[in-house]
């Protein structure tokens, strides 16, 4: 994974993600429209044979690093959360 | 929670689509498993073609060991058929008698005896009698991405947790429903519409349609922020170690995700 800014201004952020596709484009992109200030956040693959999507943000208040830090953590909390529960009901610790 | 040896189902609440479709990707095309990648042919007197026999013995489930093997281009041998950090080497070398002889996945010896073939009545070629086949096979870790030979599960979908509603005070008992679903997911039972079935519900409607009351005595919805995962490994890793694998990489490129971004400032 390489990032590449393009745009950085105090609201809005665009930077290339090399080297990865839909499965984590997507996962960020959820996380941080869950968040209200958000004001807009996707992404866009130009090229389907070049993994280099082009990732958009937005936001209403704050800083997009902040949002952006704050939906890794989620995530981060969720992924850990679901590999615990996993292993738990599967009937072994983690 | 519904398992066994090589299946699983269950259900999660409270992620978004965006969460399972991540998991499920990751299972499909980043969870690494063992193939053969490199066949070196000494002898090969059957019907088919080096390329045909090799593709064959690709295609064929290794038991992978995650723990005692890397990655090639994490390896750092650069060898171009690998060191015994980053690949496993099977032999194979069987001679037709007199007789008519089938080559099967059983057949190949593996150097590590934990890395071998899931399955042993795997055929591979039939030689006539007469006929031999000699070669050596480098098995390497890949991932399901580059090739599907490397993908550890045979099925890997989620789809949303159903809510089947029925309004009794409507339902005539007519079983038209009962009769359309494909899932058989309905069934009158004694003097009531019963849910026998309510995971196996597609959320297809039929059963809406079917119904000829206006409005329908029947409704089906998804529950929001619930999924039912059904996985199916091929037999190369266990099903809990891929789900595993899964969640672990994809917590490994968000933490590269942050410290790239700390980089940028």
């Amino acid at each position: 994974m390489e990032l590449k800014l393009l745009k950085h201004t105090d609201n809005t952020l665009v930077f290339e993600i090399r080297g990865e596709g839909h499965t984590f484009c997507q996962l960020l992109q959820g996380a941080l429209l869950k968040n209200p200030a958000v004001e807009m956040a996707g992404y866009d693959i130009p090229h389907p044979q070049v993994a280099h999507p082009v990732f958009t943000l937005r936001v209403r208040e704050g800083r997009p690093e902040e949002a952006l830090k704050a939906a890794v953590e989620e995530l981060r909390k969720q992924l850990e959360e679901f590999r615990v529960k996993f292993a738990e009901s599967w009937g072994r610790s983690c | 929670m519904e398992r066994d040896k090589l299946r699983v189902r269950f259900v999660v609440k409270g992620v978004n689509t965006e969460f399972v479709n991540a998991l499920r990707r990751a299972m499909l095309a980043e969870v690494p498993t063992m193939a053969i990648e490199d066949v070196v042919f000494f002898e090969n007197s059957s019907i088919l073609h080096d390329e045909i026999i090799a593709h064959r013995l690709a295609l064929i489930p290794l038991k992978t060991d995650l723990d005692s093997y890397l990655l090639p281009e994490e390896c750092g041998c650069g060898s171009e058929l690998g060191c015994n950090r980053c690949r496993v080497i099977l032999t194979l070398s069987v001679e037709a008698g007199d007789e008519r002889r089938t080559v099967y996945s059983g057949d190949l010896s593996p150097d590590d005896p934990e890395v071998k073939p899931v399955y042993d009545n795997i055929p591979i070629v039939v030689l006539a009698p007469g006929q031999s086949l000699k070669l050596e096979a480098y098995a390497r870790l890949g991932k399901g991405k580059d090739h599907a030979k490397w993908q550890p599960v045979s099925v890997c979908t989620h789809k949303y947790y159903p809510s089947v509603e029925v309004y009794s005070e409507r339902c005539d008992l007519c079983g038209k429903c009962v009769e359309i679903c494909p899932k058989r997911v309905l069934a009158v039972e004694e003097d009531s519409l019963k849910i026998v079935n309510l995971l196996n519900c597609t959320l297809c409607e039929d059963c809406v349609r079917a119904c000829p009351k206006n409005p329908p005595a029947i409704r089906v919805s998804p529950v929001p922020e619930a999924f039912i995962f059904n996985i199916e490994s091929t037999g190369s890793l266990p099903v809990d170690r891929i789900v595993e694998e899964a969640a672990k990489i994809l917590e490994k490129k968000l933490s590269e995700f942050s410290q790239k971004l700390e980089e940028l400032g």
